[in-house]
């Protein structure tokens, strides 16, 4: 067992610190927006360049390969910055799905250009499903056909692909979709955005031709690594923000004087930061278990998916409402980051998938565990099971 | 980042897993796994320490007690991590731990930080194998947060020391051997700085235990009174008036080791909603029920992996830090809830606890048990002060309490 970081590891963290050093999360709300529909472009750019993107691309494709553990790391910096860029769902999520499903055609059409920012994709997860997706056979033996409509798109503005999984048991297909002008419904005038940082956008499929990746118990296996991997990517990007809401608070309290007092002296405020700190470690314990668990995969992975996900949104919820409490007025300005981090937090806690979902996952999961155990051995000796959780 | 032991673990899990299937009390297992939160049930007591201590001495022999500790002092020079691997390998058996939580977890590496050679090496073997069992008087009816405020206090005299005062909350004082005390040496310094750690036979001439009943009913703890009692100068634990460096030694591991070992109660829980009830229906087809659930056990898993992440750091040589607060901190809140939704769950029948009622016996001990859990061993505030001053740096409690320890203000 080892559930951490080695220092060469920890080395990587601090060069991609540097690389995210001028991100400029304003960007994405402020002043003209990108043709690319990225929220910060010059950041999107410049992890381009020095290869950021290309962290989960294999050698063979001109990218690191490295594995996935590490890109959880560099998701967790990506939250921490509050950095305005697909990074878990295209570099991270959609990268490594790709690589793991795609012939040796589809991933040398896709791979260079994931690795060099101008190819996006995302996992079109359940919640994003306005209208459920299907799949018609094109007569003429060609790919076949989605219609369907995808609703207000976490990232979706900045998307080139889609990746999603139509029908379920024999009937499941996994598809690559092409985000192409022709499905995309026309943009909402006048703003409003929840999450200022990753901008929305809504699809309507109408017979688009996709590219079928995977059929059956293989589209499943893979779409439910897809969709366990995403959870796990953002649930790291969550603990990076948590972390750094609670570190806002922590010096606002240091630097603020009231009664005389730095106002992070009073006990009221100290037990809320202590509060927020402990749901990031329980977070940042759970994120390790999944990190840990990526390698292995299934239920290993769903499990591990699942509970990073609940801890993970509480810790960003507590942390960002708990900072914008600390920095009082001044934190419910729009100068300030605080509502950033506030809206983002409350974004992530309905992408991937509800909390619900994933409560209701995990409990599936513990379910089917205990029911085999049940019928496997005496019911006494089911407290000295190797694999039970001690509780 | 890897869940699967290293091969060294590996083998040690496999060598610890076929020892504890030969030798482990099997034919106590029903008695044991009812034990959980129940403490050391007071009513069979004898019996409990009886079997505890033949397990502890068990392992002790073949070489599996103390696994941490030194070859010289009873240990094996392992890993904190083998020693987690054993305790998953144990199983319920683990729970026979208890009785020597203290002595091991807290009291020995106090005696082996302040303690001379020569004691080390008698006071620590018969620690690890269960024959004596040590107790830890720090509290006393006015200080318990407060630690340093503690006002029993001992006088120099020919050849050693006379402790006079009273302590409290003190766990198993009443089968313990021995015991280490904190005391005031001198009032005219500030609090912090004029105490003194001893050690001390728990049936030396003045010493009078009397046990305390808590709210389950049970007694775990005790009052212990110090009536002129003598104890040489070679039972003193580190420097006059130096005895609240030792106490930190003591009440940092006394975190540690909580935090690592808190039990939750998820599993008693899950168990019970996942029982069919006088309607025909398990709780766990609600789904308000399995909600929350599932919040209790992404709590669960992150205790349990904080403690493996902790493991992994020290593996790589790095101290742990304030953050291991955060084990009982959330267990303890944590038991507390699940045994009030436990009783809600088993409805009328949750009244009454039954002797022949072993679901309602344990919701009711694990009740008890939450309360008193999120205070022992460092409140629930106590230890987010700890957070919130050492891990997150926020300055210290305005403080009334600097001067002489005899002038600081007391209840009237």
């Amino acid at each position: 067992m080892d559930l951490g970081y080695s220092s060469e590891q920890e080395a990587l963290r601090d060069e991609f610190r540097k690389a995210l050093a001028d991100a400029d999360p304003r960007a994405a709300f402020e002043g003209e927006p990108h043709p690319s529909g990225l929220g910060d472009a010059t950041l999107w750019q410049r992890l381009a360049e020095h290869g950021w993107l290309a962290t989960l691309v294999p050698e063979a494709h001109g990218g690191s390969g490295l594995e996935p553990a590490l890109a959880c790391m560099l998701a967790e910096e990506i939250g921490r910055s509050l950095a305005a860029v697909p990074f878990a769902a295209s570099a991270c999520t959609f990268t490594d799905a790709l690589v793991r499903v795609a012939d040796a055609a589809t991933a040398a059409a896709l791979l260079p250009g994931l690795a060099d920012g101008s190819v996006r994709g995302l996992p079109l997860t359940d919640d994003c499903w306005a209208q459920r997706p299907r799949l018609v056979d094109d007569p003429a033996g060609r790919r076949p056909r989605l219609s369907g409509r995808a609703f207000n798109v976490l990232d979706g503005l900045a998307a080139t692909h889609g990746m999603a999984l139509v029908g379920t048991d024999a009937d499941a297909r996994l598809v690559l979709i092409e985000l192409g002008a022709a499905c995309r419904a026309p943009l909402v005038a006048g703003g409003g955005a929840l999450d200022l940082l990753h901008p929305c956008a809504s699809f309507e499929f109408d017979a688009v031709p996709v590219q079928l990746l995977a059929c059956g118990a293989a589209a499943t296996a893979h779409w439910e690594r897809c969709v366990d991997s995403h959870a796990l990517f953002v649930a790291f990007e969550q603990l990076g923000g948590a972390e750094a809401a609670l570190d806002a608070a922590r010096r606002y309290s240091l630097e603020r004087f009231a009664f005389g007092r730095p106002i992070g002296s009073f006990q009221a405020l100290k037990h809320m930061m202590a509060d927020m700190l402990v749901a990031i470690d329980l977070a940042r314990s759970n994120c390790y278990f999944g990190a840990a668990a990526l390698a292995q995969g299934g239920d290993l992975l769903a499990e591990a998916a699942s509970v990073a996900r609940i801890s993970a949104t509480a810790a960003y919820q507590a942390c960002a409402i708990g900072s914008t409490q600390v920095h009082g007025a001044l934190g419910v300005t729009w100068e300030s980051d605080c509502h950033l981090a506030y809206r983002r937090a409350q974004a992530l806690a309905g992408h991937p998938g509800s909390q619900r979902s994933w409560k209701e996952r995990l409990m599936a999961l513990l379910a089917r565990r205990a029911a085999a155990r049940d019928a496997s051995e005496p019911r006494s000796m089911s407290a000295a099971a190797p694999q039970a959780v001690a509780s | 980042m890897t869940l699967d032991d290293l091969p060294d673990h590996a083998t040690f899990r496999a060598a610890a897993r076929d020892w504890i299937a030969r030798h482990a009390p099997w034919d106590h297992l029903g008695q044991i796994s009812h034990a959980r939160f129940a403490g050391q049930p007071f009513e069979h007591e004898h019996d409990w320490l009886a079997l505890a201590r033949r397990w502890q001495k068990l392992k002790y022999d073949a070489g599996w007690a103390c696994l941490v500790w030194p070859v010289e002092y009873g240990g094996r020079g392992l890993s904190p991590t083998e020693n987690v691997i054993f305790q998953e390998e144990e199983g319920p058996f683990a729970e026979l731990f208890n009785p020597f939580m203290i002595g091991q977890g807290f009291v020995a590496p106090t005696l082996m930080a302040y303690a001379t050679e020569a004691q080390r090496r008698r006071f620590l073997p018969p620690l690890a194998s269960g024959e004596a069992i040590w107790c830890q008087m720090f509290s006393e009816p006015g200080v318990g947060s407060d630690l340093a405020g503690v006002r029993a206090r001992a006088t120099a005299c020919e050849g050693g020391w006379r402790l006079q005062g009273q302590k409290v909350w003190t766990s198993g004082a009443h089968h313990s051997e021995w015991g280490i005390v904190l005391v005031r040496t001198d009032a005219s310094a500030p609090k912090h700085k004029g105490m003194t750690m001893f050690f001390v036979r728990m049936d030396t001439p003045g010493i009078t235990v009397r046990p305390i009943k808590q709210l389950s009913g049970a007694s775990h703890f005790n009052e212990v009174f110090f009536d002129d009692v003598f104890v040489s100068d070679e039972q003193r634990l580190g420097g006059i008036d130096e005895g609240w460096k030792v106490a930190l030694t003591t009440l940092t591991n006394e975190r540690m080791t909580l935090g690592a070992s808190t039990p939750v109660g998820f599993d008693e829980v899950f168990e019970l909603a996942r029982r069919e009830t006088g309607d025909g229906h398990a709780p766990i087809e609600s789904e308000d029920v399995r909600l929350r659930l599932a919040e209790w056990y992404a709590k669960v898993t992150g205790m349990r992996f904080g403690v493996y992440r902790m493991l992994s750091a020290m593996a790589r040589g790095c101290q742990p830090g304030a953050e291991v607060a955060v084990g009982k901190l959330v267990g303890a809140g944590t038991t507390q809830a699940i045994a009030a939704y436990g009783l809600e769950l088993l409805g009328a029948r949750a009244r009454v606890a039954h002797p022949d009622d072993d679901d309602v016996r344990r919701f009711h001990s694990m009740f008890s048990f939450g309360a008193i859990h999120r205070l022992e061993g460092g409140t629930d505030e106590v230890l987010r002060n700890i957070l919130a001053e050492r891990a997150l740096g926020l300055p210290a409690e305005q403080r009334t309490d600097r001067g002489p320890f005899r002038d600081v203000p007391t209840a009237p």
